[in-house]
């Protein structure tokens, strides 16, 4: 298929969608991603048109419209910098709150799939294997942390307090048992 | 002669222990890489009661188990199984302390992770194997 007749395809079918008032992306349905497809596989080719959008392959079947995961969909995980980036915008530079608190984006950050097809925003707690309220629950704790090292911290200080007091009382015993002030 | 405040302290530790094991290890064993989620919290809280029912307990028992080297009671199993518990619990509660901050890198706090977990498991193995010699005993 050339290349003007899949440009002339969509540019006719995109021509009946407005774009929104902000110039961001038309919302194109299913129903228009249908179209173009089934246009496309009336055109002779070699291969199977699909719509790679939001992580999904869309392809057209029997049935419609269908969707299915394929590696080419990863989300581009390269970004500018080249994942180097200083030391004080790190995650957890400003302390344990960057990420363990109630709103922090680490874990309510809304995830929008930029695209001109309509797909469900993702929340970040989605990609940590949890539910969001334990992790909200886990972050309000965070205000008896000190309380938390400082109880542990005591209790090592106070078996520490023992162990050394063991060591002495043995290091004594064995002097006595050496007689080494006699010799 | 019996101490019953000794007897509570050593009731709610052994209890507290219990829920640090169950806590610490269940979500490992199925098939967790680590610890989040509710297990986290609840281990996380009661590590708190644990570690200072653990504290106020080895003071109790100290003399009983030879801190002075004289009269000491306690057989020598028992003596070695009481104090190596306790100095187990050094590098299990520092490391897990000193992970808690940011003063060391990726690679340490991994370090500090490994060794929070196999001390975790001596000091498990330490209470079985107590329980184990004082059930011969009694058979």
């Amino acid at each position: 298929m050339k290349k003007d007749s899949y440009e002339l395809i969509v540019k006719k079918v995109l021509s009946t969608v407005s774009f929104k008032k902000n110039n961001s992306w038309p919302i194109i349905n299913e129903n228009i991603i249908l179209n173009i497809l089934t246009s496309f596989e009336s055109q002779t080719s070699e291969s199977t048109p699909v719509y790679v959008s939001g992580g999904k392959v869309y392809a057209r079947n029997s049935n419609g419209l269908s969707t299915s995961y394929h590696p080419i969909t990863d989300p581009y995980t390269w970004p500018i910098g080249h994942n180097v980036r200083p030391a004080t915008m790190s995650l957890g530079s400003g302390g344990c709150t960057d990420c363990h608190s109630a709103d922090s984006p680490f874990y309510t950050g809304i995830i929008t799939v930029d695209s001109p097809l309509k797909t469900d925003d993702a929340m970040m707690v989605d990609f940590h294997s949890q539910n969001l309220f334990a992790a909200q629950v886990f972050s309000n704790a965070f205000i008896f942390r000190p309380w938390l090292k400082g109880i542990i911290y005591s209790s090592v200080f106070l078996i520490l307090s023992l162990l050394a007091l063991l060591f002495i009382n043995g290091l004594g015993k064995w002097i006595d048992s050496t007689e080494l002030d006699e010799s | 002669m019996v101490n019953p405040r000794r007897n509570m302290v050593n009731t709610l530790w052994l209890i507290s222990f219990f829920g640090m094991v169950i806590t610490g290890f269940i979500p490992l064993i199925l098939g967790n890489t680590g610890l989040n989620g509710w297990w986290m919290i609840l281990h996380v809280s009661i590590a708190p009661l644990f570690s200072i029912l653990l504290a106020i307990g080895a003071m109790y028992y100290a003399k009983k188990m030879g801190i002075d080297f004289n009269d000491a009671h306690g057989r020598k199993l028992d003596r070695f199984i009481f104090w190596l518990f306790l100095l187990l619990f050094i590098p299990c509660a520092l490391s897990i302390l000193f992970s808690m901050n940011a003063w060391f890198g990726s690679t340490t706090q991994y370090v500090f992770l490994k060794v929070h977990f196999y001390s975790g498991i001596g000091m498990l193995l330490l209470v079985i194997l107590h329980f184990k010699f004082l059930r011969n005993n009694k058979g």
